[in-house]
């Protein structure tokens, strides 16, 4: 099948037109491609819209989540008025807007080892806008196993990173990252937070490494990690060599088939919360059940562990303020003859905070199940969610 | 002993509360040293495994090339080489 541009195709893309380094050819090869972007939140909101922008003929999303509140910050293709909605929903709308030439397909579940090679293998290239390890391996060796080119990007606090792995070319993440970090030692954006612009950015550089995939044409950043400090406005770039040992492209791979994402990262329940469900119904305390005992006006000392900033947004008035880092070397403050519950934001935390004071003697702690969020659903409104 | 630039990034920037510093030493290993004194507990804990080794997910490249396939820990640096230390992040 022959590729032509029509009439309004050729005013929309002049810009690229007339740039000999796209021209007629570069814009037919956009066309004909397809682009899979794995998560449509922060990476993918740039990624996608710049992509459709181009003219990418089809773009395939995956996510399975919702719009919410706190994605507006930075997730530039959800609107207020989309919060709720599924995201693939909202964004295909947008994507659809900037571009009605082109195909937006929709792949609305989860990302995991049972859908993933049936979903890439339709797809010249992988952009991976993912937000966590196991689905970072997972988008990796499927492209690796499969052969396409994973582009990737990801960020934390003021940071980015990004590379193009190809393992018919260079490195693939596996090379650079053999092991994920344990649970809890790396925080996610919701966990560290995120400057909302950093996405745009990285996301921006995503879009920028496809469209040179498809086109065939510059340096890609294969072999290259590129790093970026907002705080610092600077630019790095590192470069990843290709591991003879690396199980899944290295010279004796022992990875010839997807494997369970969850279970090589060390979660067992997709999340954190493991953690707390570890501590068992002992240790945990419902926030009815801590108003209750307030309200019966019990000794309850209420030890609140999150950080001095956010401490500053909200707190539950009396409670004492011991963040997380420091609550080993305070823990003399505390008395362990006292009812001691344990609070953060979420719960993950505080869960973590209980089980060092636990191992250090105490033994009448509780955990504010849910944390105050939770507090502020079932207890205290006018405490503001975060 | 040679002063070398170091940068961190990630979770072990957000620990150590810096991103660039200057580390007298004249070896890798020396370096982390260096660091490990400076920034003590919280750092160490995000920087070594069980076995007193770099954590896997934590890449180090001196002068932007991969120290596993330098002398590891070993290798030797001069006046302003520079040693990044670049965790993995997920966040998307």
């Amino acid at each position: 099948m022959v590729t032509e541009l029509s009439h309004q195709e050729i005013l929309r893309y002049s810009r690229h037109l007339i740039m000999p380094e796209v021209g007629l050819a570069g814009q037919k090869k956009l066309k004909e491609a397809s682009v899979l972007c794995i998560g449509v939140g922060g990476l993918g909101s740039p990624l996608a819209m710049y992509l459709a922008a181009a003219g990418v003929g089809r773009i395939g999303l995956v996510d399975f989540d919702v719009v919410d509140f706190s994605n507006l910050q930075r997730q530039i293709l959800h609107h207020t008025a989309d919060v709720g909605r599924p995201k693939l929903e909202s964004a295909a709308e947008k994507l659809r807007a900037i571009n009605p030439e082109i195909e937006i397909v929709l792949h609305e579940a989860m990302f995991s080892s049972a859908n993933a090679m049936d979903i890439c293998r339709d797809y010249d290239v992988i952009a991976d806008g993912t937000d966590n390890f196991p689905t970072r391996y997972l988008t990796n060796d499927v492209c690796v196993l499969l052969g396409k080119p994973n582009v990737y990007a990801s960020i934390f606090r003021f940071e980015g990173q990004a590379s193009v792995f190809h393992a018919e070319k260079g490195p693939c993440y596996r090379c650079l990252y053999p092991e994920p970090p344990p649970p809890g030692m790396v925080p996610s954006c919701a966990e560290g937070g995120v400057l909302g612009i950093l996405p745009g950015i990285m996301g921006t550089i995503q879009a920028t490494e496809v469209i040179k995939q498809i086109l065939g044409s510059g340096d890609p950043l294969i072999g290259r990690l590129l790093l970026f400090n907002a705080l610092d406005m600077r630019w790095r770039e590192v470069k990843p060599m290709k591991d003879p040992d690396c199980p899944i492209c290295g010279e004796n791979p022992t990875i010839h088939e997807l494997i369970d994402y969850e279970q090589f990262c060390g979660i067992s329940m997709g999340s954190e919360e493991a953690h707390v469900e570890e501590l068992g119904a002992d240790w945990n305390i419902t926030p009815s059940d801590l108003n209750s005992e307030l309200q019966r006006e019990g000794k309850v000392v209420l030890v609140d562990v999150r950080e001095p900033h956010e401490w500053d947004i909200c707190h539950i008035t009396g409670s004492t303020f011991i963040p997380e880092g420091d609550v080993l070397a305070r823990m003399n403050e505390l008395d362990t003859a006292d009812d001691i519950v344990l609070i953060c934001r979420t719960g993950i935390r505080s869960a973590r905070a209980l089980n060092q004071l636990r191992e250090s003697g105490f033994t009448k702690l509780r955990n504010l199940v849910g944390g105050l969020h939770g507090w502020a659903d079932d207890v205290d409104p006018s405490i503001p969610k975060y | 002993m040679s002063t070398v630039t170091v940068s961190l990034s990630g979770a072990l920037a957000a620990v150590a509360g810096v991103t660039n510093i200057e580390v007298e030493a004249s070896s890798l290993s020396e370096v982390l040293t260096g660091l490990s004194t400076r920034y003590g507990g919280a750092f160490n804990e995000k920087l070594y495994d069980a076995n007193g080794k770099p954590r896997r997910f934590i890449n180090i490249y001196v002068n932007g090339r991969d120290y596993r396939f330098l002398k590891k820990l070993d290798t030797e640096l001069a006046n302003k080489d520079e040693v990044s230390l670049i965790p993995a992040v997920s966040g998307g």
